[in-house]
């Protein structure tokens, strides 16, 4: 029984490998250099050195409310730069991620959207602070009067390593211990505010009490020390959350099932002032984290009027964009910019560029997401890979490393092989591949007209002159 | 071995050696406060004793004195109040010390926040931080 049981909890933990899942760090030394291969990143080394430079100034609070662009090419690593990025912050810096066309959505207006976003990501840090007893319970007893209305009186024993204590509890206590079924041998922790108790476990001397335990006894160590002791815990909760707890009564339940609606703007005011006092106070930290805007081109004018504004705000977090855009045009305006971002906007952020990788770059890249996706290559199939990667995309190329490996496996083999590769390559086409066979055979696909991809045509021949009129110039 | 190595391992044996002591101390008070604790609720229960105002032996570490009681249970209480400063005191040495520990050693990250004053539990609890 036990058996079938540890086999089903295995197959809940299968890990799923994410496309950018093998990234650790920026894998930069001591110096701030890239290591041309280190902690999952593989070459591009200004743009990590750039970035490196960038976290650090994030660490040290000199850089709040300013933005970093991520420009280049599609598939030259952007976002896996921020994924490093993020890593190297580490888990004390607050860190949300979105893509540029999550603002856009029914249940929410976009600027409602991008103050969530804003507000997850800065965070307040916390101390709570507890005067708590804790101990093993060496005994309990109860005296109970003779009459039915007499009053109950208890007495519980505690002790630690180094020392005992008897203590008169009261009527609610006695409750609270019996509803817990709390008995000799168990090891409790009480709080002095509010009287709550906890059943931290059972003691390990007592273990062998019984000749048979169920098996939810949790067996803990005796406490050592003093039985009363101050307990403080530092926590970390994001603004929005604390929004979102304060503008409903029931505002954790909200918080875990997503759909928070739009919160109030005195709500917010109301949280700011209490944040921006408890600072004052010294009982809080405020930490700015960082906002990753991925495909940044789907932002429009409104929302980058937003932002301009928001970048300006006391307590503002790090933005960072991403974009594969060229001069491109701004959604909801009929101006073009580069990478369809206001120059406005534009001049406010520090840009870091991503070149399209080499050939050896991105034969290490296929190898390290080879190990990542647990697959065995051969040298042979990867130089191939690396080929198609070179040919047609590193995105094509990475996908191709399960593929065949179900392939090879298919076959029995232990490794991908040359041929693995081939099958897969005939199989599943890229993206060059695919556009060239639907203009060869695009008369035979639905909804096909003439004259739409003749204007089509003709318009995409304007474009690229406009484009190279606004270079020339 | 290197002055300066020398000078940074000393520093941070000495740091630790202070809060051992410190913890330890603590656990002494700590066992006084119980049993001043269990000593005064006993007391304060027995009414009629207070009422006559009638003399007990006190016993104060090392000897005995007959005190009369009203006067014993204030004793008692300005002990525990002393104790209760001492270890606070104490738990803010160790806060401290500790503190400089984690940050010779490099590890200031671990320990950030610890100086944040504390909010009371009637806030932090609607928070529901512990996840």
């Amino acid at each position: 029984m036990s058996n079938f049981l540890s086999e089903v909890k295995d197959i809940t933990r299968i890990e799923r490998t994410a496309m950018h899942s093998h990234i650790q760090g920026l894998g930069l030394d001591d110096f701030l250099e890239p290591r041309n291969v280190s902690q999952g990143m593989v070459g591009q080394k200004s743009a990590r050195k750039a970035a490196g430079l960038i976290v650090r100034l994030i660490k040290q609070g000199k850089i709040a409310g300013r933005g970093i662009l991520i420009a280049g090419q599609p598939g030259t690593g952007k976002t896996a730069l921020a994924m490093a990025m993020s890593h190297e912050l580490g888990e004390q810096t607050p860190f949300t991620s979105i893509s540029g066309s999550e603002l856009f959505s029914l249940e929410m207006s976009k600027t409602e959207a991008m103050t969530q976003a804003i507000r997850k990501s800065i965070g307040v840090r916390v101390k709570e602070m507890a005067e708590v007893l804790e101990g093993e319970v060496v005994e309990i007893r109860i005296e109970r009067p003779e009459s039915l209305e007499g009053v109950r009186k208890g007495k519980i024993t505690l002790k630690t390593t180094d020392m005992d204590s008897m203590y008169e509890i009261g009527n609610k206590m006695m409750d609270q211990l019996s509803e817990l079924g709390i008995s000799s041998g168990d090891v409790i922790s009480i709080q002095k505010a509010g009287g709550k108790v906890t059943k931290l476990g059972r003691s390990y001397s007592r273990s062998k009490d019984y000749d048979i335990n169920t098996s939810n006894i949790n067996f803990v160590e005796c406490p050592s020390g003093e039985l009363q002791k101050t307990k403080e815990v530092v926590h970390m909760i994001s603004i929005h959350d604390m929004d979102v707890i304060n503008s409903y009564s029931r505002g954790f339940e909200k918080l875990f099932l997503g759909n928070t609606g739009e919160i109030k703007q005195e709500i917010r005011e109301k949280i700011n002032e209490q944040v921006l006092l408890w600072r004052e106070e010294g009982k809080a930290d405020i930490i700015p984290g960082v906002l990753f805007i991925d495909e940044t081109h789907m932002l429009d004018i409104e929302t980058f009027s937003y932002l301009n504004r928001a970048l300006e705000d006391d307590l503002s977090p790090i933005l960072i964009m991403a974009s594969n855009r060229g001069i491109t045009r701004i959604r909801g305006t009929n101006y073009k910019s580069p990478h369809g971002i206001p120059i406005d906007l534009l001049d406010r952020l520090l840009i870091i560029a991503t070149k399209p990788y080499e050939y050896e770059d991105i034969k290490h890249i296929l190898k390290i997401r080879a190990e990542e996706e647990d697959v065995e290559i051969d040298e042979e199939a990867l130089e191939m890979l690396t080929n198609i990667g070179v040919e047609t995309s590193l995105r094509y190329a990475i996908q191709l490393i399960i593929t065949s490996d179900l392939v090879s496996k298919k076959r029995k083999g232990t490794k991908v092989k040359l041929n693995d590769v081939r099958r897969v390559y005939t199989l599943f086409v890229d993206v060059k591949r695919s556009s060239q066979f639907l203009k060869e055979y695009q008369k035979q696909f639905m909804f096909f007209e003439n004259n739409e991809t003749e204007e089509k045509e003709k318009k995409e021949k304007e474009d690229e002159n406009s484009i190279l009129i606004e270079d020339l110039n | 071995m290197d002055p300066k190595v020398k000078n940074y391992l000393c520093n941070i044996e000495q740091l630790a050696e202070e809060v051992l002591t410190e913890k330890q101390q603590i656990i002494d008070f700590d066992k006084k406060r119980q049993s001043n604790h269990e000593s005064l609720a006993k007391l304060t229960k027995k009414k009629k004793l207070l009422e006559n105002n009638r003399k007990i032996w006190l016993c104060l570490g090392d000897f005995f004195m007959k005190v009369e009681s009203k006067k014993a249970v204030e004793l008692i209480k300005t002990d525990q109040k002393q104790f209760d400063s001492e270890i606070k005191n104490l738990n803010t040495s160790i806060k401290k010390k500790s503190q400089e520990i984690f940050k010779l050693q490099g590890k200031a990250n671990l320990v950030a926040g610890f100086n944040l004053k504390p909010i009371d539990q009637n806030i932090t609890r609607p928070l529901k931080l512990d996840k």
